[in-house]
């Protein structure tokens, strides 16, 4: 099925000459390989800060996390918009189609569809995820976040305010003077010093240095009956910004712990 | 015009595509082999899928060979020199599209009894139909498909290559190369019944 047109005449020569004239290289073989290389590690750096993603919403779902919202008294459009890790979920999603992206620019990348390079990025993901969460990656993460990074509360974990509303009967803060195990005081940057009362049992499991949440009502200002008491996994060094000089107490032996006076 | 490189080499017309990269990349003057092989083949290809005049499918050649020269050592043996150098080809014919910002309308095309045998077979047409079919109406009827449509099918019909060969030059993966060409003959079925009618 060949046409009988006139062929391109001496184009070799032509192209030689140019290649000479115009002192063309092939581009070095050490370029292509470093190339190469940068794509597939762009690609593994988006695996892995998928995996920190993964690794934050196992963080958001531990069991005791999970047990304190079932008695935070939220309704369901307050679970939707504070309780899922949103943030993480975004940034998950991001990741993985910049891993894609990457992938599809191998050398080979384009012979896997979209489908297949989004299946294994996910299941490295998940399979990475689960070991940082297991090595403690996500509370190091979670807790760096909640000392300093900008929007923690509102993005971030939007749970951590969901818990500064006294008036609404929800409060977090540090747990800086206790006078007796039926009173103490907590302080958050957001609310300032709250006097919290509480009833003995209750009270006696609390510690200066503990960060805490607690539901109960507002009785005035800055004073608050606690009805019940946890140790949230989540969010301890937000509560605890402007007060890093109190050293945290909670500690992983402790977490989960819940206090509930029925 | 100098001739300082194109100097006579010794023969290297029988080796494979793969020495010739690498002889390339000793001598720049063994490039000339490669060109003299694929000049043909790919100004062919060019004018089939794009329909442009021979003087700009001249220049897209020239630069489809300094873009082969300058990727040399991106060139590695899971693919076939031939997909990679048809790979190239098919980008820079659409990057002269994007250039030109418009496409001919008809594309230049020809189909022999041999291309006439192909295509009836290659698309399990029935047998009243592919006797009666002529080079002249596959013509018209690729002319009237959109353009993916008429690529894979001049891939694979006029280039000869296979399903591998062709996701290695339209760098796209073998199923959808595959479910491109099945949608490509449903095309070419409907679009030649309308013409009959």
């Amino acid at each position: 099925m060949e046409n009988k047109n006139d062929l391109p005449a001496d184009l070799e020569k032509e192209v030689i000459e140019k290649i000479a004239v115009e002192k063309i290289k092939p581009i070095a073989r050490w370029k292509v390989i470093l190339k190469n290389w940068l794509i597939w590690f762009l690609g593994g750096v988006s695996i892995l800060f998928g995996s920190l993603a993964f690794s934050s919403i196992l963080y958001f779902f531990q069991p005791g996390e999970v047990e304190i919202w079932g008695h935070s008294g939220a309704n369901w459009k307050e679970f939707l918009l504070f309780s899922l890790p949103h943030f993480w979920l975004i940034f998950l999603i991001l990741f993985l189609l910049v891993a894609w992206y990457y992938f599809r620019h191998t050398q080979k990348g384009y012979r896997y569809s979209l489908f297949v390079i989004l299946a294994i990025s996910v299941l490295a993901s998940v399979l990475l995820g689960s070991l940082l969460y297991g090595a403690g990656m996500a509370r190091l993460m979670d807790d760096f976040l909640g000392k300093q990074a900008p929007f923690y509360g509102e993005i971030i974990n939007p749970r951590a305010r969901f818990w500064l509303n006294p008036d609404n009967g929800r409060l977090g803060g540090l747990v800086i003077n206790k006078k007796s195990d039926e009173e103490f005081v907590i302080y958050n940057r957001d609310l300032g010093e709250w006097q919290i009362e509480t009833t003995k049992f209750l009270g006696a499991f609390v510690h200066e240095g503990y960060t805490i949440i607690t539901v109960g009502e507002k009785i005035s200002k800055n004073r608050f009956r606690a009805e019940q008491i946890f140790l949230p996994p989540l969010g301890g060094e937000f509560f605890r910004r402007g007060q890093h000089s109190v050293p945290i107490m909670n500690d992983d032996f402790m977490m989960p712990m819940i206090f509930i006076n029925k | 015009m100098t001739n300082n490189n194109f100097s006579p080499l010794a023969d290297h017309n029988e080796e494979s595509d793969e020495s010739l990269v690498r002889l390339t990349l000793e001598s720049q003057a063994n490039f000339a082999y490669l060109i003299r092989r694929y000049k043909d083949k790919l100004f062919y290809y060019i004018k089939r899928i794009s329909g442009f005049p021979e003087e700009e499918i001249e220049d897209i050649l020239q630069d489809v060979f300094l873009k082969v020269y300058k990727n040399l050592n991106s060139f590695n043996d899971d693919s076939k020199f031939s997909s990679w150098i048809y790979g190239i080809a098919h980008n820079e014919t659409i990057s002269a599209y994007r250039k030109k910002r418009s496409r001919p309308q008809k594309t230049d095309l020809e189909v022999d009894d041999d291309g006439v045998e192909k295509i009836s077979s290659g698309f399990d047409l029935e047998k009243e139909i592919s006797d009666k079919m002529t080079g002249e109406e596959i013509v018209a009827t690729l002319q009237e498909m959109e353009d993916k449509y008429r690529e894979i099918i001049v891939l694979k019909f006029f280039e000869g290559l296979d399903y591998k060969e062709i996701s290695d030059v339209i760098k796209k993966p073998m199923g959808t190369v595959a479910s491109l060409m099945n949608r490509a003959k449903k095309e070419f079925k409907k679009k030649f019944d309308q013409n009959k009618l």
